[in-house]
């Protein structure tokens, strides 16, 4: 047994790691730049500055410390006639630019030779571009060509300015001189696009080694590293900790009541199986069930806080807990708070519980030895207490096992309607402003109580139940 | 007539009680909706005369615009206030995109309302001044389009893949090294086709012949018992399982709109199938588990039935009544889990309109109680049908 569970807790584990390597894909394939997101928290001054050079400057900085100039992944694959560095290219937008001029020319050498030229018009004319219109006109031009993603397009704007430039009397040797090594580059270019070269059809690959983005957020997931959220530069491990209280507060209260009403309803209902109180009863559950509980939050809302009929309870957050004189008028305060977001939460659960519950009771009347118990005069309420409730609680501790996920994830449509600020609301808010930092280690953090639950019920089922010889199924 | 009533008593769980057959009709109504919704609410007349000359404006594209240059005397023309000599509206006459300044937003169903009777909202407008009523008619079409096509890819994905997990388990599909080596070489072309500088439409289509042929080529070559290396199917199946079942649902959802190219509701309803296939495919792994068992199968394999066969002929159709009943509280789940979707404003482009939208708006405005209670009935309503019919088809299966 310990060793299929040590099996099986590896197995976890590799599982743990693809989850963690699609999700980082995954938030790399969502459109827009990270390092852009990060410019704003790190450089106040960077919205200010308008100068092409500067900006790049603050970004590559900014890429650097984040680590966001490395390679994904440990491995790469490129089609052959995309330049060996393209990965390294930044800002993104570069990136794109160059890939795309790589499609199109086939000409790897090329295109990044002519992205070198490019960079160093960049560096020679901008910081002159007060000084001199010729050099504020060939720094305009080149901003613009790292744009340009049609090659054609990208020639018609150099012999534009070309001709422009050529009469401009403060132009200098340089500039001329960039100017035509840059049209010589792209007509290079331009003159083999849509030739295909069949010699280079095989892919090539790259190892990058551990210098790569994966390994460095792994890594420093692993060993606890602070992370900083995008949206309001909080730690995320604090911003996670005060949700996933709220969460466990809100969904632990509902969850106890669920559990605790249903097995006992269940009990209830199973005990008087077919009898016209129990038929109502059940067709109370079986509505209960089917409502939604957005709708019957909305509801709550609308009848008995908006004050539209009645406004007993509050109509959402969490109330002012914080000036409360004591603990008790601070839990009171809460709980007056939390009433109706539990009920929401704990009316849908417990009709499915109690209906389990029900059916798993009556089929343990069903079995030989409530028979030969009865036969020997036990009175049905030792029966019900002492033998039915132990063997029929089986399959809701299989139930627990399977919602402990759903207890610490949060139930995102009653943190909204309610506003309490848990794990479910983080969740949205930080995807929304895909604020990484946050959305991975909750998302770490969920996928592993997923896994090692079904672990864990197997554990439990096991020792409750001795019966159960193999973890295998 | 009597073929059709034939067909309706064989229903699942129509005999079975009053309730049922309620469940049913209800589920008929809101089907019948969703097909015909344009045709019921629209703001375009079936049949109008003007100046003597007869149109269809439901029928053909004609617009407003289109009407005005024909009938400059009549211009600016609008569907509901231009005087037609002859006017045949559908029952109610406004689309659900329809906004009608005239009456305004959030106008109660019993309020003093501008207008005849025939332009009144019988259900109120929301936020917008958009009929109520034409919206939950949109709405049944966006909720049974998604709540059964996302179930059917579940299915379609779920069962063929959940059986084969439990059928040949981790030791049962051997291969021969021949076939294997088939295997890999196809992966390794497919694999370097699609890094080569060529269109996207050329590597899909030279993948795709490449997967064909090779499947041809193991399908030729079958002896599944055979070989010596085995393709450890059920491993492979679950392990894809549990991946998807450790995603936050939330975290994949809000991801695919925003990088997936496609409407927004094809992608709500491919999202919420690749999350229920998972438990389609453990719930068909688990019956299956439970039917190698009996005796009928036992005797099949003595008898020397390939394998193939005995999934084909003497499982999956066994198992089809299981599988639908768990079909019937998938499609519950899936209208539940696109309704809370639309009501939190992820996934469907803010133009479309559906019951957890409707529901949303009276958050901004307590007192619109017809904006709570209309929709979120039918989310219920249609909820608790698809319930009863599930749970009373289980009850006759156990029987």
């Amino acid at each position: 047994m310990f060793r299929s569970l040590l099996r099986r807790c590896l197995n976890a584990l590799v599982l743990l790691g693809v989850i963690s390597i699609i999700a980082f894909y995954l938030s790399k394939l969502v459109p827009g730049d990270e390092v852009l997101d990060y410019l704003s928290l790190d450089d106040s001054k960077y919205a200010a500055s308008v100068d092409p050079l500067e900006q790049r400057v603050a970004y590559a900085r900014v890429a650097k410390k984040r680590s966001l100039d490395l390679p994904l992944f440990y491995l790469s694959v490129l089609p052959s006639n995309y330049p060996d560095s393209l990965f390294l290219i930044l800002p993104v937008s570069d990136r794109q630019t160059v890939k795309k001029w790589a499609q199109a020319s086939n000409q790897k050498e090329g295109t990044i030779d002519l992205y070198h030229d490019l960079q160093r018009g960049l560096g020679y004319a901008c910081p002159l571009a007060d000084a001199s219109p010729a050099a504020n006109q060939l720094c305009q031009m080149v901003s613009e060509l790292l744009h340009t993603h049609d090659l054609f397009s990208a020639h018609h704007i150099i012999l534009r300015h070309h001709s422009l430039i050529a009469k401009d009397s403060s132009a200098t040797p340089e500039t001329l001189a960039i100017l035509d090594t840059l049209n010589k580059d792209i007509e290079l270019l331009v003159r083999s696009t849509g030739k295909p070269q069949m010699a280079k059809w095989l892919p090539v690959f790259y190892w990058h080694g551990t210098h790569n983005q994966y390994h460095q957020w792994m890594g420093g997931f692993i060993t606890f590293k602070p992370l900083t959220s995008l949206i309001d530069g909080r730690n995320a491990w604090s911003k996670i900790f005060d949700a996933l209280s709220w969460t466990l507060l809100l969904n632990g209260l509902a969850f106890i009541l669920a559990i605790v009403l249903g097995v006992l309803i269940g009990l209830w209902s199973g005990r008087h199986d077919g009898l016209k109180k129990e038929r109502v009863v059940n067709i109370i559950l079986f509505t209960l069930f089917a409502l939604p509980s957005f709708w019957l939050a909305t509801l709550f809302i609308y009848f008995l806080s908006s004050g539209e009929w009645l406004s007993i309870f509050p109509a959402g957050g969490l109330g002012p807990y914080h000036s409360a004189s004591n603990v008790f008028q601070k839990w009171a305060v809460l709980l007056t708070h939390l009433t109706l977001p539990v009920l929401c939460l704990a009316l849908g659960s417990l009709a499915y519980i109690s209906r389990q519950m029900k059916q798993s009771v009556v089929n343990q009347f069903h079995q030989p030895y409530v028979l030969s118990l009865r036969s020997l005069g036990v009175s049905e309420k030792t029966i019900l207490r002492k033998h039915v409730f132990r063997n029929a609680l089986f399959p809701v501790i299989t139930m627990i096992g399977g919602a402990l996920p759903a207890l610490l994830s949060g139930s995102l449509i009653i943190e909204v309607i309610f506003s309490i600020p848990g794990m479910g609301r983080l969740m949205y808010t930080s995807l929304v402003a895909r604020d990484w930092p946050v959305v991975f280690p909750i998302l770490m953090f969920g996928a592993a109580i997923t896994v090692f639950s079904y672990i864990l019920t197997d554990v439990i089922y096991k020792w409750a139940d001795p019966r159960v010889k193999s973890l295998e199924t | 007539m009597k073929k059709l009533i034939s067909l309706i008593r064989a229903l699942p769980g129509w005999s079975s009680g009053f309730s049922v057959r309620f469940a049913w009709l209800f589920l008929f109504f809101i089907g019948f909706i969703a097909l015909f919704g344009p045709w019921i609410a629209n703001e375009k007349p079936y049949y109008c005369k003007l100046d003597g000359q007869s149109y269809f404006p439901l029928f053909t594209s004609v617009s407003e615009s289109g009407f005005s240059s024909k009938h400059p005397s009549h211009s600016p023309v609008n569907w509901h206030t231009t005087k037609f000599e002859s006017v045949w509206r559908t029952p109610i006459p406004f689309g659900y995109r329809t906004i009608d300044l005239k009456a305004g937003s959030y106008i109660s169903p019993f309020a003093d309302q501008a207008g005849n009777n025939r332009f009144r909202h019988w259900l109120g407008t929301d936020a917008l001044g958009r009929d109520v009523l034409a919206g939950m008619i949109r709405g049944c079409r966006v909720s049974l389009l998604i709540g059964l096509g996302s179930m059917l890819i579940a299915l379609l994905i779920g069962v063929p893949l959940g059986s084969a997990a439990a059928w040949w388990g981790n030791k049962g599909w051997r291969l021969t090294i021949l076939q294997f080596i088939i295997m890999l070489f196809t992966c390794t072309v497919v694999f370097l086709v699609w890094f080569t500088p060529i269109t996207i439409l050329t590597k899909s289509l030279v993948s795709v012949f490449l997967v064909l042929a090779a499947i041809y080529l193991l399908w030729k070559s079958r002896s599944y018992s055979r070989g010596r290396i085995a393709v450890p199917i059920d491993q492979l199946v679950m392990g894809w399982v549990s991946i998807i079942d450790g995603f936050p649902a939330l975290f994949l959802i809000l991801i695919l709109v925003a990088i997936v190219p496609l409407k927004g509701w094809v992608v709500v309803m491919l999202t919420i199938a690749l999350l229920r296939w998972p438990s389609m495919a453990r719930y068909m792994r688990a019956e299956v588990f439970k039917m190698k068992e009996s005796n009928y199968i036992k005797a099949a394999q003595i008898l020397n039935v390939p394998s193939w066969q005995i999934l084909r002929r003497h499982i999956v159709p066994y198992a089809f009544r299981p599988v639908m009943i768990s079909f019937v509280f998938g499609v519950s789940s899936a209208i539940l889990a696109e309704s809370s979707l639309s009501f939190l404003g992820i996934g469907l482009p803010t133009e479309e309109i559906n019951w957890g939208r409707l529901l949303a708006q009276s958050r901004n405005h307590f007192d619109a109680w017809w904006l709570v209670l209309f929709p979120g009935s039918a989310i219920f309503f249609t909820l608790l049908s698809l319930y009863t019919i599930g749970n009373a088809w289980q009850k006759l299966s156990e029987k």
